[in-house]
């Protein structure tokens, strides 16, 4: 199946306007849509596509959709995505500057942002439910202990990222032969 | 000239702003109120504010709001352009090398990229975790109404295969309802 550009532009467009809660958000909507509707890509490509966006500079959401609309349709592609990315949010906030203590101080919008927040918290929990039972149906018991491992480092010891990412390059790099 | 300032800036912020979001943050911080006096250390938080209230990355948020504020809207679109400019050339590089194969680093990045999945899995787990306590935990105490919503979605997510975007209208909308009443 082929995606056309104007699709991945919309596409784009319609997820920056409405995903907030940071990068991986984005690819929580992006693996929905591509991976799981589309069938598009497999969930290890985007796997691969979160750890790039996270590891580079700049914006995840950005990053991610440079490569995601570089995988499906080349360059123009990327270019169509990250037009579509970034258009919502210039948008939006040139629309709020004008007015911006105003919106802080919104009852509406808080109200509006917490019942939002919810959601946003279920659709990264349905990512994070997928990526497990992909992992227990696949991985090797090594790749369960490593995830915990990782997850241990973060949660309880505030493990610096970068470090975190560096190890593990260097450990697949030594894993896979 | 102050469009050439303002792409040096957010430049320099898309280029080493790495790890995303609040990572950012100094960097931004450092850029538009320190070195250029654009923004006052105030008007700096309300940017963050605003950035946890609306969709798109903080660096972008703070590059519009910044460019808007000293050059009108060619200033947001000059300063928003030169913070993924970066981006689009290191990333598209490689996105070069890992889906055409161009250069001599295929083999490594996959086994990079493979090394790196239980990482990136347990950073999508952790970044769950904080959502999920940014939207159940922040009163004082459980709120049995959210926590019922967040189940909801979730059944709703993963047996009706409702749509992710669906879902954020929906409980924006549900909400406005609410405060209406209320």
């Amino acid at each position: 199946m082929k995606i056309s550009k104007w699709k991945i532009f919309t596409t784009a467009l319609k997820f920056s306007a409405i995903t907030f809660g940071g990068g991986f958000v984005m690819i929580g909507m992006m693996e929905r849509k591509f991976v799981e509707e589309l069938e598009l890509l497999k969930q290890e490509e985007m796997m691969d596509i979160a750890a790039i966006a996270q590891s580079a500079p700049g914006a995840v959401a950005v990053n991610a959709w440079i490569l995601l609309g570089f995988r499906l349709h080349g360059f123009a592609g990327s270019l169509v995505a990250t037009l579509g990315a970034i258009m919502p949010p210039l948008f939006i906030i040139g629309l709020i500057s004008m007015v911006y203590r105003q919106f802080i101080e919104s009852q509406m919008v808080a109200m509006i942002m917490k019942g939002m927040q919810i959601a946003v918290a279920a659709i990264i929990s349905d990512l994070v439910i997928n990526l497990f039972t992909s992992l227990a149906k696949d991985a090797l018991p090594w790749d369960f202990l490593l995830v915990f491992f990782a997850l241990l480092l973060i949660l309880y010891y505030n493990f610096p990222i970068y470090i975190l990412l560096i190890s593990f390059a260097a450990l697949g790099i030594w894993r896979k032969k | 000239m102050i469009f050439l300032k303002l792409f040096w800036a957010f430049l320099q912020i898309g280029m080493f702003s790495v790890g995303g979001g609040y990572a950012a943050l100094p960097l931004i911080k450092n850029q538009v109120v320190i070195k250029n006096t654009w923004l006052t250390a105030k008007e700096f938080y309300d940017i963050v504010t605003i950035a946890e209230m609306t969709p798109g990355p903080l660096a972008i948020n703070a590059a519009t709001f910044v460019g808007i504020k000293i050059a009108g809207i060619p200033g947001a679109l000059v300063a928003s352009f030169s913070t993924v400019l970066p981006s689009m050339f290191i990333v598209t590089s490689l996105a070069l090398v890992l889906y055409h194969k161009r250069g001599g680093g295929v083999k490594i990045m996959e086994k990079i990229l493979y090394g790196l999945r239980p990482a990136v899995i347990a950073l999508i787990t952790s970044a769950a975790f904080s959502l999920i306590e940014v939207a159940l935990l922040q009163d004082e105490e459980l709120n049995v109404f959210k926590v019922l919503a967040f189940f909801t979605q979730v059944y709703l997510l993963r047996t009706k295969k409702i749509s992710p975007m669906k879902l954020l209208i929906l409980t924006g909308a549900g909400s406005f309802l609410i405060y209406l009443v209320i």
